[in-house]
């Protein structure tokens, strides 16, 4: 411990020396006791008792943690910003604003990650425990053995819908797929469950769902829908697995169409290996747990009776305890995740560095302004027929006002309170503008294009938006390093060197 | 030049002034510009601050030490620098927006090595004239001409004007860190910093507070620590408002003694302007003193100390007013009494025979200071 205190005080002073604006961002410090908090958090994640199978309580450690890095954020700050005062009027350099910026950047996203530590750990610990594979494996055998088991009692009558091509309905129906127009004469005729007229669209997709097609003439089909077998089941475990979940068909078709002799004794031993698995408070024998149990399929259906014979729905749960650990972060999450911690980060180092970089007065003024001009758009866009279009015009409005205010800066013979705060306004809204003209740009065509009718131009129209929106945020990061090195780092220093009036 | 400086701190360390000898030895040092000399002030300063700790009133070790360094001095050669005009104010006014208070125009010139004093009363306008012309607040009228700053525009002035406010901004951390930011980012790195910040330290007697937090030390070492920060950015001109506010009289001599002998370094002389209440001593160390009063410049000594035409005498002594114009009365004097002391003024008679005559006719003088010369004349 204190060899590593005494290097990190043989950094800090080589920093202070030669590098002093290295130095008053405090990364040595707060990086190296950000990422060591980190790396703990992260053992003792690991190291806590924490089941796959159970219920997760990673919600009590992302709050508990994220009151520690409010903390923690709030303590750099103090300690930041006590080196605030001599800082002005150095020998500094063109990158020196922009190299601070990046630090206080780096430090903020270390501190907000620690929340996002727990729930990592948590599923690179259900990752480890179950692989998709083996869950897959597992829950297609344990659907066989109970199909098999209660092949005598299970209901085996497919369901049945009789579909009549008719053209005539309008392409509007079609859309919004309200095309079902019940005949009670037709379904008799076809002697099936129900009847349906459909254009032919509609009925190319039914067709692709269902487990058995039977065509009766040109126009009418009658297509088969297998009972549902699925005992256990995960959606979306396919998406994972290199295996692949049996349908109910494929249940039928394996052990229900034919009826199989089968050694019941042994089946249910393996079904109760299997169940404590993934239940351990599964009885073997039994093959229940005896905790309270619940019908979410009527309870006189066969399968309420096989789940609650059998305590499933606790199986059910457990292993649905384990893919929402396993696969928390997908694709979609990750992206809210990541533009979460993103934005929150820009917008404290912007706060931090426009902190720095003005007087105190200009920036708890700046903050009143934001406040004020927010209550008063919203008054504007309330008045006027709603359009997001409004919202990014306004954004777009300010944002030219505000260079064209923080432009007399350049003449001024004082420091003038007006031209500080529009300054402020200018940083902070540089990253956000490539996004705002995007959107502007995207919400203006699905205007012009939302009553066009012609959904293939509309959906080509839009085809690269997501990528745009994705440069655009990128941009809009790169837009303010570029600028705090060319324009915004001499414009801060030229107003803060002005006399006062 | 070398051998008078050395004459001179080996007067020092005769007469037992080892204080100011040891100071002298670090400026030479550092004019002479040579690491390895100012490496051997700083450990004599250190050596000098054992001896006082231990209170032994001389240690031969210290001795040798400081004579061996003066026999190293006299054999380098130092040329002093022509002293070059730093600013130039000319006519410059000011008028609060808020308020009625007004600085009448005022015009003068600081050169390197010069020492200007401003005094007068409170609320007469020292602080708006010095926060003028550093560039902290904004003219009227006139112009302030800043003639060895090439880089034009406000930044380049505040980083070549070091401005030291009455009230020293609160400063967190140890005083030797803050001292060693302030050193980097005036561009002094690496061991460079740490000889600078040693240097100051023992310049300013800070050695024994290197250490300390604000918290920790007085308000004299608050002064002289932001008088360190700043010089350690190297400033070309250094204004100072009421630095002697608030120091006891020895601590006032001190400072006032650095300032003028760090204002004639030969490496890097600049111009120092002060603001003071301490008359007297800002003039005993000023080259230029600049009287305001009611914001308007009544008087500088530099330019108008031909022009005196009367003689005044401040005296204290336990006659009364009808004694002393009994033994003056045929000299044409005006005597005024402030309840303290008395101010004698003749246009016939010097001071010198003013205090003849009273010595003469047996008056018992318990104070007396000639302000012929002196702004204290126009505080009534």
């Amino acid at each position: 411990m204190k060899a590593h205190s005494s290097v990190i005080k043989k950094i800090d002073q080589t920093l202070l020396k030669n590098n002093p604006v290295t130095w008053s961002s405090r990364i040595h410090t707060a990086g190296i006791y950000g990422l060591g908090f980190a790396l703990l958090l992260a053992i003792i994640s690991f190291i806590a008792p924490n089941d796959p199978r159970n219920n997760s309580m990673i919600h009590y450690w992302v709050i508990l943690i994220s009151t520690v890095s409010l903390l923690a954020f709030i303590f750099w700050m103090i300690y930041l910003l006590r080196f605030n005062v001599f800082k002005r009027f150095g020998a500094w350099k063109s990158t020196d604003t922009v190299k601070t910026f990046i630090f206080y950047f780096i430090i903020i996203l270390i501190i907000i990650s620690w929340p996002f530590i727990p729930p990592v750990i948590e599923s690179v610990k259900a990752n480890a425990a179950y692989t998709s594979e083996e869950l897959t494996a597992d829950i297609n055998s344990m659907n066989v053995k109970i199909c098999q088991l209660e092949q005598d009692s299970i209901d085996k009558r497919f369901r049945r819908d009789t579909f009549e091509i008719d053209n005539s309905i309008t392409r509007l129906q079609r859309r919004y797929d309200r095309v079902e127009t019940y005949t009670q004469e037709a379904v008799e005729a076809a002697n099936a469950d129900n009847y349906y007229l459909i254009d032919t669209a509609t009925l190319r997709s039914r067709l692709l769902i269902a487990d058995s097609v039977k065509k009766i003439t040109d126009s009418i089909y009658v297509t088969y829908a297998c009972p549902d077998y699925k005992f256990i089941y995960q959606y979306g475990l396919d998406e994972y697995s290199l295996l692949k979940l049996m349908s109910s068909m494929d249940l039928y078709r394996q052990v229900l169409q034919y009826r199989q002799a089968v050694d019941k004794a042994k089946l249910r031993t393996e079904l109760g290996q299997l169940f404590a698995k993934y239940s351990p408070y599964h009885d073997p024998a039994s093959l229940a747990s005896g905790r309270q149990r619940y019908y979410d399929y009527g309870e006189s259906s066969y399968m309420s009776r096989i789940r609650d014979k059998y305590d499933l729905y606790l199986v059910n749960q457990q292993i649905d305890n384990i893919t929402g650990k396993k696969y928390r972060w997908d694709k979609e999450t990750i992206g809210i995740c990541w533009r979460l911690g993103y934005y929150l980060t820009l917008c404290l180092a912007m706060l931090v560095l426009i902190y720095r970089h003005t007087t105190r007065r200009t920036f708890f003024l700046t903050l009143l302004t934001s406040v004020v001009l927010t209550i008063v758009t919203a008054l504007f866009i309330g008045m006027t027929p709603y359009s997001e279009n409004a919202f990014y015009i306004w954004t777009i409005t300010y944002f030219v006002l505000f260079i064209i205010i923080s432009a007399f800066i350049l003449n001024s013979r004082n420091r003038n309170l007006i031209s500080g705060i529009s300054l402020n306004h200018l940083v902070f809204m540089t990253p956000f503008m490539p996004l705002i003209v995007t959107a502007l740009y995207y919400e203006s065509l699905r205007n012009r294009y939302r009553f066009s009718g012609d959904p293939e131009q509309y959906d080509t129209l839009f085809k690269n938006a997501e990528l745009h929106y994705f440069v655009s945020e990128i941009g809009g990061f790169v837009l303010l390093i570029v600028l705090l090195t060319t324009v915004y780092q001499q414009a801060y220093k030229k107003w803060y060197a002005l006399p006062e009036q | 030049m070398i051998n008078y400086l050395v004459a001179e701190i080996s007067s020092y360390l005769e007469h037992q002034d080892y204080s100011l000898a040891v100071r002298r030895l670090l400026d030479i040092s550092l004019d002479i510009n040579k690491p390895e000399l100012v490496r051997k002030a700083i450990e004599l300063s250190r050596a000098y601050t054992r001896v006082v700790k231990d209170k032994q009133e001389s240690s031969t070790e210290f001795i040798n030490a400081a004579n061996e360094l003066i026999q190293e001095i006299s054999s380098e050669n130092l040329i002093s620098p022509p002293s070059k005009l730093l600013v130039s104010v000319e006519q410059v006014s000011k008028t609060y927006t808020s308020g009625s208070f007004t600085l009448s125009p005022v015009s003068f010139k600081v050169s390197s090595g010069d020492i200007l004093g401003v005094v007068g009363e409170n609320g007469n306008g020292k602080t708006t004239l010095l926060r003028c012309l550093s560039g902290q607040l904004a003219i009227d009228t006139g112009s302030v001409h800043h003639t060895q700053i090439r880089e034009p525009g406000y930044y380049a002035i505040k980083h070549q004007v070091a401005f030291i406010p009455q009230r020293i901004p609160r400063w967190y951390g140890l005083l030797k860190d803050n001292l060693r930011f302030s050193a980097a980012i005036a561009g002094v790195h690496a061991g460079e910093n740490d000889l600078m910040v040693d240097f100051m330290l023992e310049r300013l007697g800070l050695g024994s507070y290197a250490n300390y937090t604000w918290n920790q030390i007085s308000s004299s070492y608050r002064t002289r620590f932001e008088i360190a920060r700043v010089l350690l950015q190297k400033p070309s001109l250094l204004i100072l408002d009421e630095p002697l506010a608030n120091l006891d009289i020895n601590a006032q001599q001190t400072i006032l003694t650095d300032l003028r002998l760090m204002a004639k370094s030969v490496k890097h002389p600049m111009g120092v302007v002060l603001s003071s209440q301490q008359l007297h001593e800002v003039e005993k160390i000023a080259d230029n003193v600049l009287f305001i009063k009611r914001g308007n410049c009544m008087f500088q000594t530099k330019e108008k100390a031909e022009k005196v035409k009367s003689y005044v005498l401040e005296l204290e002594t336990v006659a009364g007013r009808d004694e002393l114009l009994r033994v003056l009365g045929d000299n044409k004097v005006s005597i005024q009494f402030n309840g303290g002391f008395y101010t004698i003024t003749s246009a016939s008679c010097s001071v010198q025979e003013i205090l003849n005559r009273l010595v003469s006719s047996d008056v018992d003088i318990t104070y007396f200071r000639d302000i012929t010369y002196s702004t204290k004349r126009f505080f009534n």
